[in-house]
């Protein structure tokens, strides 16, 4: 089944919001603020006596064309929501209330932890404005025209992997070792073969799970702090759009084993020392003891329209680290290029001839 | 008695007038009265110090105005005084009696006969000049002490100018000569007087002395050696190091003619081989042609080239290279942070903190190679044809016969 959840306020009835500042749900009409532990239930409450059903039949939508969508209807004012059949918080269209959609985050597709946001609306906009401006050979007119097309909290699906990893690692290394005496230069070369073998273990490891959301954005704006998770509920996902996951654990597992595998291989190559070279020969990491976790990680996302291309930046919405490629004005690189290469090469010559001089 | 007094004054007149080192007698010429030139004097010293480095008499000659009717004792005085060698000669032209004195030192009385005695006063009378004069008297005793298959009466080393093998620490005299010294006479008074002119002018400027010496044949000697020899024992070269350049020219037939190039101290830095070979590729065809002031004009000009501050085009084009190129690199790093999404290449951030445990390491040796290159030997560049004269100096120099 398939519902809009509101989250109402006990005391007038308005549709709650999670305020960032206070970590509590807060009724924007009458200010009332609320523990999420307190509110959860009221939710399981609400839940009992909802049965508003999404229509499946509607005759208007071909069978492919209603793929991967929903339509929903708005506790508060009954509008229509169509969204993303991923989509499992949203704000209503037409009189702006922060819905949850419910029965996505039910049963076994019920993320286990979450990260709540941290940072709000105001502190993205100001990290954006931050992030421009940090940059140089911006484009003036994406400096100065800059404006956000759209700017949105989002809880990203994301898998956790804890496990240990068993590491079987030999290496070819070399010591060398030069030294001349009057007549010939020596180059001696000792070989070693290297064997380390052990355990690492790794907690946590993050892969993003939704589809929607581009991998490199999320690697990019880790890492987030895991050990201020709270156990899921949805209280936290008023006013935040949130995602179910549409990539499942097991796609997502090769992605993190192979930043496991990365990182056990460097560590045990770190423990080869007094060596002058040493080449990785076979690798072999075995995980064991391996368990994932479904989390909600928050992240901000903004997107700006510039020359007809569209930049998308992301901030962690719990480190505040800011993220997104921008673009560069070609003609300033070139111009700066040649500025300070002629610079470089005049300090140069006037160097030689100073030497020359003296 | 009043006349020696006057003898003795003058002599010390002749000593202080002369600016002289004062530790030896390093003068071989007493002029009074001003009949010879400063470089005269220079040039006809370093002819008696050749003497007596090679048969060890110290020969001298006095110009004397008054020294009425006491020419020889007065001779005999300013030997003693003047020379600290045993064996020597000294003529004195009394012009105020008009009579000259012969007087023999040492081992000379036995060598110098009275029909040598005619022959040196001979040639010193053979001459309109004074300098001419008193080079054909170092000439003729040259030719007397050479012809006698004489041979030296004490061994040369340790004479006062330090002229000899390398026994004792070499002491840098001060130059006496000129820049140009054209001992086989193959440039004009004035040509002579114009190149001295052009590398005193390039010694102020650039504190390096140039210097061109032409010699009639090396005497036995190397061509480096010669002019190895003739820079140190002569005092050439620029300030404390005495840097410079002297450029040894021996004319003769086709095969016999002989360049050779020393430099030291900076002028070896400053003159590479390069720069010494293409001296005398520049100069060999004028030197062919007899063309010996274009010749040297040509020595002259690269010189000066070369002591030109000159930063080379290949140099600029060099600083343009690395300049570009570094520019972009830095350029090319800032513009680069407009780009920060990227994937993770690793999961080291989720590493549990002490979980690592080695179980196992093992390190096997496996096998040693040793290469052995040989060093390159360096030769032909750099500075290139580096070596020590008989003094202990260190010279720099290139040379050829043709």
């Amino acid at each position: 089944m398939s519902a809009v959840l509101e989250q109402k306020c006990p005391c007038c009835g308005g549709a709650v919001a999670f305020d960032t500042g206070s970590q509590k749900l807060k009724c924007p009409y009458c200010d009332t603020e609320f523990d999420v532990e307190n509110f959860s239930q009221g939710d399981s409450s609400a839940e009992a006596h909802d049965d508003i059903t999404w229509n499946t039949q509607s005759s208007e939508w071909g069978e492919s064309e209603t793929d991967g969508m929903s339509v929903y209807s708005c506790n508060s004012c009954g509008g229509e929501i169509i969204a993303d059949s991923t989509t499992g918080a949203t704000s209503c269209p037409y009189c702006g209330n922060p819905v949850v959609v419910k029965g996505k985050f039910s049963g076994a597709l019920r993320p286990d932890l979450v990260i709540p946001f941290k940072l709000d609306k105001k502190a993205a906009k100001e990290a954006l404005k931050k992030h421009i401006s940090s940059k140089k050979f911006v484009p003036k007119a994406f400096k100065n025209n800059n404006h956000i097309d759209e700017i949105k909290g989002v809880y990203v699906p994301h898998w956790l992997f804890t496990c240990d990893a068993a590491a079987n690692i030999s290496y070819s290394a070399e010591k060398i070792r030069s030294w001349s005496d009057s007549e010939y230069d020596y180059t001696e070369i000792e070989s070693y073969e290297v064997f380390r073998s052990g355990s690492i273990g790794f907690d946590n490891v993050p892969v993003d799970g939704s589809e929607k959301m581009p991998d490199d954005l999320m690697e990019s704006i880790e890492p987030f702090d895991v050990s201020q998770a709270v156990d899921f509920n949805t209280a936290y996902l008023a006013g935040y759009l949130a995602d179910k996951y549409d990539v499942s654990a097991d796609k997502s597992i090769a992605r993190a084993n192979e930043r496991i595998k990365n990182s056990a291989g460097s560590a045990f190559t770190e423990t080869v020392k007094g060596y002058t070279a040493v080449t990785p020969r076979s690798v072999y990491v075995n995980i064991a003891n391996g368990f994932y976790k479904y989390a909600l990680y928050p992240v901000w996302v903004l997107k700006t329209r510039w020359n007809g291309k569209e930049y998308t930046f992301a901030m962690n919405g719990q480190t505040g680290k800011f993220v997104g490629d921008i673009p560069t004005d070609k003609k300033a690189v070139t111009k700066a290029t040649l500025l300070l290469g002629a610079g470089i090469s005049a300090f140069l010559y006037g160097i030689s001839w100073l030497i020359e001089l003296l | 008695m009043k006349k020696r007094i006057i003898a003795f004054a003058i002599a010390v007149f002749v000593c202080f007038s002369m600016t002289f080192s004062a530790s030896a007698a390093s003068s071989y010429i007493f002029d009074d009265g001003n009949h010879l030139s400063y470089d005269e004097i220079a040039e006809l010293n370093s002819m008696a110090a050749r003497i007596e480095n090679l048969y060890g008499y110290c020969v001298m000659f006095c110009i004397a105005q008054d020294a009425n009717g006491a020419t020889y004792s007065y001779s005999e005085e300013l030997y003693s005084l003047e020379s600290d060698s045993e064996n020597g000669i000294l003529v004195t032209d009394n012009l105020g009696a008009n009579e000259y004195a012969i007087y023999l030192a040492g081992a000379a009385e036995y060598v110098i006969t009275e029909q040598m005695e005619n022959i040196i006063w001979e040639a010193y009378e053979s001459s309109e000049t004074y300098f001419g004069g008193i080079s054909s008297y170092y000439a003729a005793v040259e030719t007397i002490l050479e012809s006698d298959a004489y041979t030296s009466p004490v061994t040369p080393a340790g004479e006062p100018n330090g002229l000899a093998e390398t026994t004792a620490e070499f002491v840098p005299v001060e130059r006496e000569l000129p820049l140009v010294v054209d001992r086989a006479d193959l440039l004009t008074d004035d040509e002579e007087k114009n190149f001295c002119a052009r590398f005193e002018m390039l010694a102020q400027k650039y504190e390096m002395e140039i210097a061109v010496l032409t010699v009639p044949d090396l005497e036995g000697k190397t061509s480096e050696e010669y002019a190895d020899d003739f820079y140190d024992y002569n005092g050439y070269g620029y300030g404390e190091n005495d840097d410079g350049m002297l450029v040894l020219y021996k004319p003769g037939a086709e095969g016999n003619r002989e360049i050779y190039i020393t430099t030291h101290g900076t002028g070896s830095s400053t003159f590479f081989e390069d720069a010494r070979n293409e001296m005398i590729d520049a100069m060999i065809d004028d030197l062919i042609d007899e063309n010996y002031a274009a010749a040297f004009n040509t020595y002259a000009d690269l010189a000066e080239q070369y002591l030109k501050p000159n930063v080379s085009f290949v140099w600029l084009l060099v600083c343009i290279a690395i300049g570009m190129l570094t520019g972009f690199v830095i350029i090319r790093c800032i513009a680069g942070r407009n780009k920060s999404v990227r994937m993770q290449t690793n999961a080291n951030v989720y590493t549990r903190p002490g979980s690592m445990v080695v179980t196992g390491g093992v390190d096997n040796f496996v096998g040693k190679t040793v290469n052995r290159t040989p060093k390159p030997k360096n030769d032909s560049s750099g500075s290139g044809g580096s070596h020590t004269s008989s003094s202990g100096r260190t010279h720099s120099g290139s040379g050829r016969s043709f």
